[in-house]
């Protein structure tokens, strides 16, 4: 394993870390229309308010 | 005679309403009362519903409905005219000023650092959710036609940190009439923010204080914002707002939240009215000398009856007694009369409806819109009609004419894809494409020159590059897709869609409401499901959320794209079009088989208000792409990453985590091995394409990823299955089930039971209608 393969390896463990974490924050504020960092509010997908925004 | 009888252009003068219940209610808190005059403006292409115009707005109603409004034909110089009082000079009396209400430094403020929550309340498409934003400073979707808000949304004041507003959806009356205006109801009773601005839109100003009334009930502090103020002056209109103030007893504050004019004077009143709770002056709108004093006596009998029952149930009497005279049951059963007061309640109320002439409720509403026709007698002046208006007349001379409704539609549909898929997207898409194939040539050069090991090469190249890289290339199609449909919406046609299509979706058991979410859907689903909460009956909402999946989403478009790509390049448009209308056609017939199956009955009635053409705003749409854009990208670099990489894992791989050299013996090929069977009479049954599939579920784009993963080393799809058998696959594509996000909020809107339902027939429509396009194929001799 050259350096090149080291550095390869870290970016993308940072990547599958960053997305895996993405996809937790997502099921963990119930959004389901994909908000990144969970809901605020805005909703993208939707075009309309996050449903789950709710008290 | 009944409204029915009207033809195109001619007025009439209501003489009763007649139906019963909740739609009865609705049609009287939108201004069908005893005494209006209304014009029939025109009737839809398909003859039902007809389109009213009332107070200066324009509502639908189906014929059955017009059909128990009877009336008497007026001619166009005995219609009433608005009565013009003397003119008055008003002083600004400063409601919910420091110093001019009470004295400064006086007063009963809440204590400091007590959070100050306001509801955002006011009729459907009056601009709530502009304000909110304006207020707010944050970028919630807003759109025009009505119902674009179907929850609550938060937010804090910009600057005010002790704040909370609350937007909510636009009602027309405290009587709801949908689930969604359940909510905002429920909110300002339940929940008795500190403080209420309600949004009235100037240029409907009539209808719109029907609500303000009510609000004015409640027995909390109210701020009237008066809305579109610059489109009311800009047509020769004005308000008297001092003589506002001093007939409702409330702040008024002119203001125009879409250019953000006014807002910040709208601010320093409701924080004042709300820190020191003062309340609207006024709550008594009847009139003694109105009719007898019919209404004003029975009122007054009725607030005194169930004075000691509304205080104890937390409601304000005012509107708790309103609200036992219209018979509301759930007030009623709130207050907790007992027996003997009951008796003595209907005895009062039968008493009124004797002398006034008019049932409770019509007497009710007809007592609060006498009060609105002084008011806008004493403080409006309206403009003949306004450019807004004059515009719409002209435009729906065409896109709602009897002859040109129709092929307009299906004219704008057809323009909206051929310039998706032919023009603009395709250019883009091409463009993005040939971006990303250049940095897969650098990075592969790059990886190799680096002597990477070989493993982490095909990760990176042939896992990660081409699997989402093929995503990514679809983002124009899916952002120009998403423009067009934000055009349409924002611009008021889809309300048009829906009075024009009524009658055709009656036929399928669904209301023309139906189309708006219907039509929201070949956006994405999630939205669209969301979007029934519009609709006021249960069994429209269940059947149009079981229809949404049928409209085609933008996240099959890479889907379809790659296929066409593959196998049908010269006939791009034609088979995208065909997608769509197979789709459409299937919806059909599956909403034919649940009006005689699941759904059995007859849609509710289609009360809609038909809001003016406005230019769509450029911040409004760019915000919106961008959202989209970021969106997309974002699931790409998650999702769509991971379900990559896995896929590459496990098609690299053998169950001895030894690197394999065909990947007919890795891991994915012997799982999608067993559900390769079920697929094979459609034509596809090749472990490859049963993996992309089923990826598909988490989301639509990573079909296309996992494709070009597992099929990159050989050829590509196009050498290893038939153009009937791609056919077939964009078939099961286009109506197999929903990716899960849909389904997540299919099972909010309905239950698990009901979502399964969905996964299970979604999938059993598409294997039925993909092995129907493949033998369809074989008969004719294309395999």
């Amino acid at each position: 394993m050259n350096a090149a393969d080291l550095v390869l390896l870290v970016l993308l463990a940072a990547a599958v870390f960053f997305a895996l974490r993405h996809i937790r924050r997502m099921r963990k504020s119930g959004c389901a229309c994909g908000n990144a960092g969970g809901c605020t509010g805005d909703c993208a997908s939707c075009r309309s308010a996050c449903p789950h925004k709710e008290k | 005679m009944t409204l029915k009888d009207i033809k195109e252009g001619q007025s009439a003068r209501v003489l009763s309403v007649g139906g019963s219940g909740a739609l009865r209610q609705h049609l009287l808190d939108m201004g069908i009362i005893p005494g209006t005059d209304i014009r029939v403006v025109k009737y839809a292409p398909m003859g039902d519903p007809v389109e009213i115009c009332l107070h200066g707005y324009e509502l639908t109603l189906r014929l059955d409905d017009a059909d128990k409004i009877e009336v008497e034909p007026v001619s166009g110089d005995t219609v009433r005219q608005e009565e013009k009082l003397p003119k008055t000079v008003n002083e600004h009396l400063g409601l919910g000023e420091d110093g001019r209400f009470h004295p400064k430094g006086s007063g009963e403020a809440l204590p400091s650092g007590t959070l100050l929550t306001f509801a955002l309340v006011g009729n459907q498409n009056s601009g709530k959710t502009t304000l909110f934003n304006q207020l707010t400073g944050s970028k919630q979707h807003v759109g025009n036609f009505p119902g674009v808000t179907v929850d609550r949304k938060d937010g804090v004041i910009l600057g005010q940190k002790d704040t909370l507003i609350t937007d909510l959806p636009g009602i027309y009356s405290m009587s709801p009439y949908s689930s969604e205006e359940l909510v905002s109801r429920d909110f300002v009773l339940n929940e008795k923010p500190k403080g209420i601005i309600d949004i009235v839109d100037v240029t409907n100003v009539e209808r719109n204080l029907y609500l303000t009334m009510q609000l004015l009930e409640m027995d909390i502090p109210v701020v009237v914002a008066l809305n579109m103020m610059d489109e009311m002056t800009g047509n020769g209109g004005s308000v008297d707002v001092n003589a506002m103030e001093a007939m409702l007893g409330v702040p008024v504050v002119p203001i125009s939240a879409a250019k953000n004019q006014g807002v910040s004077e709208l601010v320093d009143h409701a924080l004042h009215i709300a820190r020191y709770q003062e309340k609207p002056q006024r709550q008594d709108f009847c009139d003694e000398n109105e009719h007898g004093g019919a209404v004003h006596r029975c009122l007054h009998a009725v607030i005194h009856l169930i004075e000691d029952h509304a205080k104890q149930a937390g409601l304000p009497v005012r509107f708790a007694a309103c609200k036992a005279i219209e018979g509301d049951p759930l007030i009623i059963d709130q207050l907790g009369i007992d027996e003997n007061e009951k008796e003595t309640l209907e005895h009062i109320t039968l008493q009124m409806e004797k002398e006034r002439g008019l049932d409770r409720s019509a007497a009710i509403a007809d007592m609060r819109f006498s009060f609105i026709t002084r008011v806008c007698a004493a403080c409006v002046k309206k403009p003949k009609e306004s450019r807004e208006q004059t515009r719409s007349r002209k435009l729906d001379r065409v896109l709602t004419g009897k002859y040109t409704a129709i092929p307009v539609f299906i004219g704008v549909m057809g323009l909206v894809c051929f310039l998706t898929f032919n023009v603009i997207g395709a250019f883009f898409e091409d463009l993005l494409e040939t971006g990303i194939d250049e940095l897969t040539v650098l990075a592969d050069r790059a990886l190799t020159y680096a002597g990477v090991n070989n493993v982490l090469h095909g990760l990176i190249i042939d896992g990660i590059f081409k699997g989402v890289g093929s995503v990514i290339s679809f983002l124009p199609i899916i952002v120009t897709m998403f423009f067009f449909l934000s055009l349409l919406e924002d611009s008021g046609y889809i309300a048009r869609v829906a009075f024009v299509m009524d009658k055709l979706l009656r036929k399928l058991g669904l209301s023309g409401r139906s189309i708006v979410p219907l039509l929201i859907g070949f956006g994405c689903t999630v939205p669209a499901v969301m979007s029934t909460r519009t609709l006021p009956s249960q069994r429209d909402r269940k059947m149009t959320i079981l229809l949404t999946p049928f409209m085609s989403c933008t996240a099959k478009l890479p889907i379809y794209a790659f296929f066409v790509d593959a196998f049908f390049p010269r006939y791009k448009a034609l088979v995208m079009i065909g997608l769509y209308l197979l789709s459409i056609l299937i919806g059909i017939l599956v909403a034919l088989l649940y009006k005689k199956t699941l759904f059995q009955g007859e849609a509710v009635p289609f009360v809609m208000e038909l809001p003016n053409y406005r230019l769509p705003t450029a911040r409004n749409t760019l915000q919106l792409l961008w959202e989209k854009s970021k969106d997309f990208l974002q699931r790409a670099f998650s999702v769509i990453l991971i379900a990559t990489i896995v896929v590459w894992f496990l098609q690299s791989f053998d169950f001895r985590f030894n690197l394999v050299a065909d990947s007919r013996d890795s891991i994915l090929a012997t799982v999608s091995g067993f559900l390769t069977p079920l697929f094979a009479p459609l034509g596809l049954g090749d472990w490859r394409i049963v993996t992309s599939l089923v990826s598909g579920f988490m989301a639509k784009e990573s079909v296309v990823s996992v494709l070009e993963v597992l099929f990159s080393a050989e050829g590509g799809i196009s050498a290893a299955i038939s153009a009937l058998a791609a056919y077939s696959m964009l078939v099961f594509s286009l109506l197999y089930t929903p990716c899960v996000a849909a389904i997540a909020s299919i099972r909010r809107e309905l239950g698990g039971k009901w979502a399964l339902y969905v996964v299970l027939w979604q999938c059993a429509v598409a294997w039925a209608a993909a092995l129907l396009v493949r033998l369809f194929g074989i008969l004719i001799g294309i395999a």
